[in-house]
């Protein structure tokens, strides 16, 4: 296993040599805060290449330092508490390929027109794809494709689907000669772009005869970025791309510029050889990860920015990321408001208040209430029964003390009530009439006792003397 | 109290309770980076959030029938459970506030007005779960639990929702994260009374005294009355009333009453009664205190 893995390596690094060209890269490719609630760590995944385009596997935790800071603020130097080799070697990684559909690349790789189609740098092109995307066989691994000219001509998300992205490769048509430009850069911006909303690890594999050919005021890429704003995309991002040459003479030292600028590496398409091992070199160098520990700020802030320093072969490599930070309140206010201690007094006062409305009637006197049945108004109709009344007549009738108006022409529905010193008593009573669900002629009536007088209901309420409130 | 009166007046309880709460919610938050860490930071948090809005409401019984030791027992307990259900429910806010956002900020073009709302509003409904299913624990009803569980679910989706755009409606404003917790409390509040006020199957309408007009709700499985504090149905001012004078117990095919045994006894339809399966329309008559027993 693992003299097969060295192997490779020699492999690619003879068929390499010629050919790549790259800088030293240093990436955190995650910012894992999922533990930071529970014990306030924070865990990076970080990635460093060398000049040979290889993962350096030797750093240890003395050639990290960590940095912290939120925004507006100083950065805070954070002591790594823990630090592990090798990690990941098996998480998967999103591959988006980026296919040139420009007019010249139907020509041949010499530059001349032919007719004969397996001489055109398109195909070429596509046994290039073919061969990359038959190497992939991390089933956590996911393929995108697109294609472009003067605009995106073909745009498929990253899947798991190799063979719709294997069909879309075939299906890529000759532009017509207005469309026939070659907006690589606006095109890589977009494709960074399209990437950066994935979290994980990811790469851009870039194939074009590398002839950039923009169309002025193209309406479909208003914003103009340049190589130069692609790069910095790219880098900010933090994703590599491997750019894959087309045409042996041409421009390949923009290529080259990219690639290097983004940790990635240029190839040629005619060196299949080299494309067999692309993959794999590929796995090792982004997999190929450093784990570094290190316990959070409490300053407050949304997100949080950690800024990674890697001291190695005598240069200082930098890399930024941002984390969301944002707590279930969130933010403070920034100087505090003496103002908001005010609601303590407004809130103390409202349940002040509150104690002493009086949410329920206290009449003292005694009274006959009509309650209907449903409905939320309960009470409809009150009377009050001063202590010098002697005798309450209730009934259908409008000469009633109180008039039952449902009961408007129920014969029988006559009701007395005498009051004799504040006793009060049913002295008549029509058919039918029950005091608390029994029928009745005659009834000292006690206070809360509840008349029934045909369909409607009276409440006699005694009411009560204050003195009577005081506990036995 | 009718039970409309009882919805405003829990919608006055919880909004009040947000508003005392807010105050010290801003201290805390302004003290984040004294807190050793974001664990400790979220217990303080929610602890204060928890002591002063189920304080606030395990005042209300006591309020409204002004019983000033059964205000001091429902904010102690309030408190107390508070403490608990707060710092709980904000571990559990801020577990998803942190997984939600972290997934939304990693995925970009959402973020902002849809990612970081939805992770607060989900945070916050988490908080509110806890805070709002206090006072049925603290009166030990399954019903009150339930109610405070759905209040509070949906106060947190609410205020939390109402925080996060308000912030970026006004951002200078201090405003926004008071009008959130009023609206937790509010929601919290109303949702109780209004949830409680469907499921009550049974309600007892005073009918005659001091407090005449107050409406209880049968909610629990057993409802005593009294007039000792620690009964469900308390009321004070009444003569001939035992500490614990009758108990209604709700059975799968209705409601059952039971004389708790004291010395004055229980008449339903002026007949007294040991024990006695409730109908619509009863009288009940406890000490000096006569009950309308009805039906939904």
């Amino acid at each position: 296993m693992k003299l097969t893995r060295n192997l490779s390596i020699i492999l690619i690094c003879i068929s390499f040599f010629p050919a790549a060209v790259y800088s030293q890269s240093f990436v955190i490719s995650q910012v894992d805060n999922s533990s930071l609630l529970l014990d306030q760590k924070i865990n990076l995944y970080v990635s460093v290449t060398d000049t040979g385009g290889y993962p350096v596997e030797k750093l240890d935790r003395e050639n990290f330092t960590i940095y912290e800071s939120v925004k507006g603020g100083s950065e805070e130097k954070r002591e790594i508490i823990d630090f592990k080799k090798g990690i990941n070697r098996d998480a998967g990684i999103y591959f988006c390929f980026l296919l040139d559909n420009s007019g010249s690349m139907y020509d041949a790789g010499n530059g001349k027109p032919t007719q004969n189609d397996e001489l055109r740098k398109m195909s070429y092109a596509r046994n290039a794809l073919r061969t990359l995307i038959k190497d992939i066989t991390n089933p956590k691994d996911r393929i995108g494709f697109i294609s472009f000219n003067i605009r995106i001509d073909a745009d498929i998300r990253p899947t798991e689907n190799k063979q719709s992205v294997l069909d879309a490769i075939q299906q890529v048509d000759k532009p017509e000669r207005k469309d026939a430009y070659t907006e690589i850069y606006e095109s890589l911006y977009h494709a960074v772009n399209e990437l950066d909303v994935i979290k994980g690890r990811k790469v851009i594999i870039l194939l074009s005869d590398g002839e950039n050919y923009p169309k002025k005021d193209n309406p479909n890429f208003t914003e103009r970025h340049g190589m130069k704003g692609a790069i910095e995309n790219a880098r900010k991002v933090g994703l590599s791309v491997y750019t894959i040459g087309l045409s042996r003479q041409a421009d390949r030292s923009n290529l080259e510029q990219i690639a290097s600028n983004t940790g990635g590496a240029y190839y040629s398409a005619y060196d299949p050889e080299e494309l067999e091992n692309l993959y794999t070199l590929i796995r090792n160098r982004i997999l190929n990860e450093y784990l570094i520990t290190y316990y959070a700020t409490m300053n407050p802030a949304e997100t949080k920015s950690v800024m990674a320093l890697c001291a190695y072969n005598a240069k200082t490599l930098t890399a930024v990321q941002e984390y969301f930070s944002d707590t279930l309140f969130g933010q403070p206010q920034e100087t505090l408001n003496l103002l908001v201690f005010l609601a303590i007094a407004v809130s103390a006062a409202a349940l002040v208040i509150l104690y002493f409305l009086k949410f329920e009637k206290k009449k003292k006197e005694a009274s006959l209430e009509v309650l209907t049945v449903d409905g939320r108004r309960r009470t409809t109709q009150a009377l009050t029964i001063s202590d010098k009344k002697r005798q309450i007549t209730i009934s259908g009738s409008d000469d009633a003390d109180l008039t039952l108006m449902g009961e408007k022409n129920a014969p029988a529905s006559d009701l007395t009530i005498e009051n004799k010193n504040g006793a009060f008593t049913i002295v008549k009573a029509g058919s039918g009439i029950t005091v608390n669900n029994k029928p009745v002629k005659t009834k000292v009536l006690r206070s809360g006792d509840l008349i029934k007088v045909g369909n409607t209901t009276v409440v006699f309420d005694g009411g009560f003397k204050k003195k009577s409130g005081k506990k036995k | 109290m009718s039970l409309g009166m009882r919805i405003v007046f829990f919608a006055v309880i919880g909004v009040f309770a947000g508003v005392l709460a807010w105050p010290f919610v801003e201290l805390v938050l302004f003290f984040q980076a004294s807190l050793l860490n974001l664990l400790l930071f979220s217990v303080v948090t929610g602890m204060t959030v928890g002591i002063f809005m189920a304080g606030f409401f395990g005042s209300s019984e006591g309020i409204i029938t002004k019983s000033f030791q059964k205000i001091r027992m429902g904010v102690l307990f309030g408190v107390i459970l508070g403490i608990i259900g707060g710092g709980v429910g904000t571990i559990a806010g801020q577990a998803f506030v942190l997984f939600l956002g972290t997934f939304f900020f990693n995925s970009g073009t959402l973020y902002k007005y849809i990612g970081l709302p939805l992770s607060r509003a989900l945070g916050w409904a988490c908080l509110g779960l806890f805070v709002g299913s206090v006072e049925g624990i603290r009166t030990r009803s399954f019903a009150k639990i339930r109610n405070g569980l759905i209040g509070g679910f949906l106060g947190g989706i609410i205020g939390g929702l109402l925080f996060e755009y308000l912030k970026f409606l006004f951002p200078e404003s201090i405003f926004s994260r008071l009008v959130g917790l009023s609206f937790l409390g509010l929601l919290i509040g109303i949702f109780y009374a209004l949830v409680e006020n469907k499921m009550a199957r049974a309600t007892l309408y005073l009918l005659n005294g001091k407090d005449r007009g107050k409406e209880f709700l049968l909610t629990q499985r057993k409802t005593d009355i009294g007039d000792s504090p620690k009964t469900a149905v308390n009321l004070d001012g009444y003569k001939d009333m035992e500490p614990v004078h009758t108990v209604i117990e709700r059975k799968k095919d209705g409601y059952v009453l039971t004389d708790a045994g004291g010395t004055t006894k229980t008449l339903v339809n002026d007949d007294v009664v040991k024990t006695r399966a409730l109908e619509d329309g009863d009288v009940i008559r406890v000490g000096e205190a006569q009950f309308l027993f009805k039906k939904k």
